[in-house]
């Protein structure tokens, strides 16, 4: 029974790599067709070569650690307010942003945008997508942080605190530093989260702020691009990296 | 006690005007009627609404429900058996775990990407089905719902198996010795104790698939082509082709209803469960 | 002189129970002062209500002549030891002990103030352990320097001796006696365990049920408790005729003495070393139990006894 259970474990863990894996290996392909040719580098070179790819790589960089920032400061200390005193309001709110459709997020923000710029003459740019990015990322940081404070020592505020700390002396010196790593964790979570996001960004950015998710959707829309092979498998290998840094960081 | 009440408040601003208003404003607009030039204007109306019944969006938002549902079935028919091993691997549980959760972070885009490359009429699929000659012309297995389910199946696959992980974990196994001890077969004891007590992590991982599934966007644009049209693309059309903003508003609301509806339902089931 | 601390008909409720109901003491300047009770009975409320880590539901508490009543705990010159020593797991010894200097303006001087205490509580030379790496023992003691440190006008420990293998209980509790006397602080210690309450207190106060029973020092509550609570609390007591008598002043012996004596019939005899716990049946039919120095003589199961005390050693209450 354990043989078989095992042998089904690799079935359902190879349907949900091998996909990945295909692109990997055609992205190093020579030729453009699903047929093997040989070894080469050509994709990734044509990939690093083309502006497009490169503008939207370091839009998607700049908005995703300029949300990173914001909503990990903004998710820590709502998962800090949280951990005090429940609020049903709070929580339900976070837990409300994860689990609405990304289409309805992205459909509201981009009304709500468009109503909200009327009067200043304001246009869809870096600050709509960033802010977009910030309103979802902060539940997922929020849900990190609060783990993490679950299993501390509540009586470590409350020493901080008879020995002279006002609250937030004792939350600077005694909780964030306890709690770093989970911050760190759900910091490089966001960023991916931002990173890879396409629905909500494609509703609420603007002409100049393409972002790397909205031109491979372009290109894979078109149909195949070898291209995108380099480029996909790129992405994932270095959104791969960051999951597996903050895993570690989450279990320190 | 005031800096601990004031830290929530930055979190609640950020909502309150970048979710909340916003979902006003839709809910709003679902009630004006369509501009001339897109956008919105008076009357007041529930046309938007009344337009939901006709059949042609009906069938959309029935597809919706039937794909999700059968990709939560698939889901949770595919991922119990995966959970259940992960949660008696021992000292490997961490590991195995990360490998269902890798996938799932490292961008949703392109691994919906990766199915159209493996099916398509030049994919891998169909590349070498027609080399070992078992087919004469390329199989469409791309632009249909089964190819949409496929890809639904494979993106919130780790949705079913962490919470369903998270409860056989901390089942008591001494009550499957207990069971032994009294006579059961092992078959008998999933499926009269391991099975039952796991229901409220089937009942998390149920609504943690459905509920994106239902909603989603970016599987049945790029592996249903225009075949298999969804709620998600319906909406996405009005805001943009179609130009019908109020319309595209009004299932939003729907498609949001629905949402809140059902998690309503969990979360009095589960606290129905607690008591 | 006036109190160091007064505590006027404070009470503290929680839904469901009350955990303090109009306590009114006073603990005096430089005195060593307990407060015990069963578990539940409010002593660990009544230590949050004075370091302010709770607010009373009605009552006052005064340190020094001023009223603490709504003072928040890092404002009140009161300092806690907790029970699980609460250090900073990331900061080094020397780091936790000088922590609230800073918020006394004594920042610039930490180095010397932590040798200082850490010298007091004889932990010299550990400045650069992290809590991880001491012992229990060591842990206590770092709190207790990282309290002290401040040079607090009311020290306050909760249970600080509990979580000690019980072998090293008797030898800190010296030392605890010994560093206060040094100090000349007033302490507020806590404790269950009565026995530990009677051998480092000048006064104690034994609590049940949120209630103060009675106050003062020790040998007065065992020996003219107030209630039958404080004492079967303090020590073994039987009741005969509904007063007290202590096991101890129950006297044991063979031929009938001059003074009034009871029949009773031995019924178990335990040996525990330097004495014998004798149980013996009254013939008007009550268990009691006699403290009987070896030295006395040895009793046997089934023999008959004479059981007879000192009027002035009984124990009688109105109630």
């Amino acid at each position: 029974m354990k043989r078989a259970l095992g042998l089904y474990a690799a079935c359902v863990y190879a349907f949900l790599h091998v996909p990945l894996a295909v692109l990997a290996v055609f992205s190093f392909n020579s030729s453009r067709f699903t047929r093997w040719e040989g070894f080469s580098l050509n994709w990734y070179r044509a990939a690093a070569a083309n502006p497009q790819l490169a503008e939207a790589a370091w839009n998607s960089l700049v908005i995703g650690f300029v949300s990173t920032v914001i909503s990990t400061s903004v998710g820590t200390l709502a998962a800090y307010g949280l951990w005090k005193r429940r609020s049903r309001f709070l929580a339900g709110s976070l837990y409300l942003t994860l689990l609405t459709p990304e289409i309805v997020t992205g459909v509201s923000l981009l009304v709500f945008f468009q109503w909200l710029f009327r009067v200043p003459g304001l246009q869809l740019g870096m600050h709509t997508v960033v802010a977009a990015h910030v309103t979802f990322s902060i539940a997922f940081v929020a849900v990190v942080v609060l783990a993490r404070l679950r299993t501390l020592d509540a009586t470590l505020e409350e020493a901080a605190m008879d020995l002279g700390a006002p609250p937030w002396q004792g939350f600077f010196r005694v909780t964030v530093p306890l709690i770093r790593p989970a911050i760190v964790a759900a910091a490089l979570l966001a960023f991916t989260v931002s990173f890879d996001d396409y629905v909500i960004t494609s509703m609420v950015a603007g002409v100049d702020s393409e972002t790397l998710p909205m031109v491979i959707y372009a290109i894979a829309r078109r149909g195949a691009n070898p291209e995108l092979n380099a480029v996909s498998t790129i992405v994932v290998t270095a959104l791969g990296a960051l999951v597996l840094l903050s895993e570690r960081l989450r279990q320190a | 006690m005031r800096f601990e009440r004031l830290c929530r408040w930055p979190a609640l601003a950020v909502l309150a005007v970048l979710f909340v208003a916003p979902m006003g404003i839709i809910a709003a607009y679902s009630l004006l009627t369509r501009g001339a030039y897109g956008g919105v204007e008076l009357p007041w109306t529930l046309d938007n609404y009344i337009r939901l019944c006709d059949p042609l969006y009906g069938a959309i938002l029935l597809r919706s429900l039937w794909i999700a549902a059968v990709s939560t079935a698939l889901c949770l028919i595919l991922g119990y058996p995966l959970a259940f091993f992960i949660s008696r691997s021992g000292r490997r549980k961490h590991f195995y775990l990360f490998l269902v959760i890798l996938p799932f972070w490292s961008s949703f885009l392109i691994r919906t990407y990766a199915w159209m490359f493996l099916l398509r009429d030049t994919g891998l699929f169909n590349t070498v089905l027609l080399a070992l000659g078992w087919i004469r012309e390329p199989l469409p297995l791309l632009y249909n719902d089964a190819a949409v389910i496929l890809g639904l199946v494979y993106g919130f696959l780790p949705f079913m198996v962490l919470p369903l992980f998270a409860t056989l974990e901390r089942m008591d196994r001494t009550l499957l010795e207990a069971a032994a001890d009294l006579g059961a077969r092992p078959l008998e004891s999933f499926r009269r104790i391991t099975l039952p007590l796991s229901f409220p992590g089937i009942r998390a991982g149920a609504i943690l698939v459905f509920i994106p599934c239902l909603g989603a966007y970016l599987t049945p644009d790029l592996l249903g082509g225009g075949k298999s049209v969804m709620v998600a693309n319906l909406v996405q059309t009005q805001f943009t082709a179609a130009r019908d903003w109020p319309f595209g508003a009004a299932v939003s609301l729907t498609l949001m209803a629905i949402v809140m509806l059902l998690l309503f339902g969990a979360a009095k089931k589960s606290s129905e469960d607690l008591l | 002189m006036q109190p160091v601390l007064q505590l006027a008909g404070v009470s503290k409720h929680y839904p469901g129970h009350t955990a303090l109901s109009g306590v009114t003491l006073e603990v005096r300047r430089g005195e060593f002062f307990s407060l015990v009770g069963p578990s539940g009975c409010g002593k660990t409320t009544m230590l949050r209500l004075i370091a302010g880590l709770e607010d009373p539901a009605s009552g006052d508490i005064r340190l020094n002549g001023r009223s603490l009543l709504g003072l928040r705990p890092y404002l009140r010159n009161v300092s806690t030891v907790f029970q699980n020593y609460a250090l900073f797991p990331h900061m080094t010894v020397a780091e936790n002990v000088a922590f609230g200097l800073r918020y006394r303006g004594q920042g610039s001087d930490a180095p010397r103030k932590v040798r200082e205490a850490l010298e007091l509580v004889r932990l010299s030379g550990k400045e650069s352990r992290y809590p991880a790496q001491l012992s229990g023992g060591e842990k206590q003691r770092v709190a207790l320097a990282r309290s002290l440190v401040l040079n607090p006008e009311l020290l306050l420990l909760d249970e600080p001796l509990s979580a000690l293998d019980p072998a090293l209980r008797k030898q800190v509790r010296a030392e605890l006696k010994e560093l206060q006397r040094r100090v000349g602080i007033t302490f507020v210690f806590v404790t269950h365990d009565q026995e530990e309450a009677m051998s480092v207190s000048d006064r104690m106060a034994v609590m049940n049920h949120g209630v103060v029973e009675q106050v003062g020092p020790p040998a007065e509550l065992y020996l003219r408790p107030a209630s039958r609570f404080v004492a079967a609390f303090l020590g073994a007591v039987n009741w005969v005729n509904g007063a007290g008598i202590r096991p101890e002043s129950t006297r044991l012996s063979r031929l009938a003495p001059d003074r009034g004596a009871v029949q009773a019939s031995v019924e178990r005899v335990t040996f525990l070393g330097d004495r014998l716990h004798v149980e013996a049946r009254l013939a008007s039919g009550e268990a009691i139990v006699a403290q009987v120095s070896r030295l006395d003589g040895e009793f046997q199961p089934g023999e008959a006894v004479w059981v007879w005390w000192r009027k002035e050693e009984e124990l009688r209450f109105e109630a």
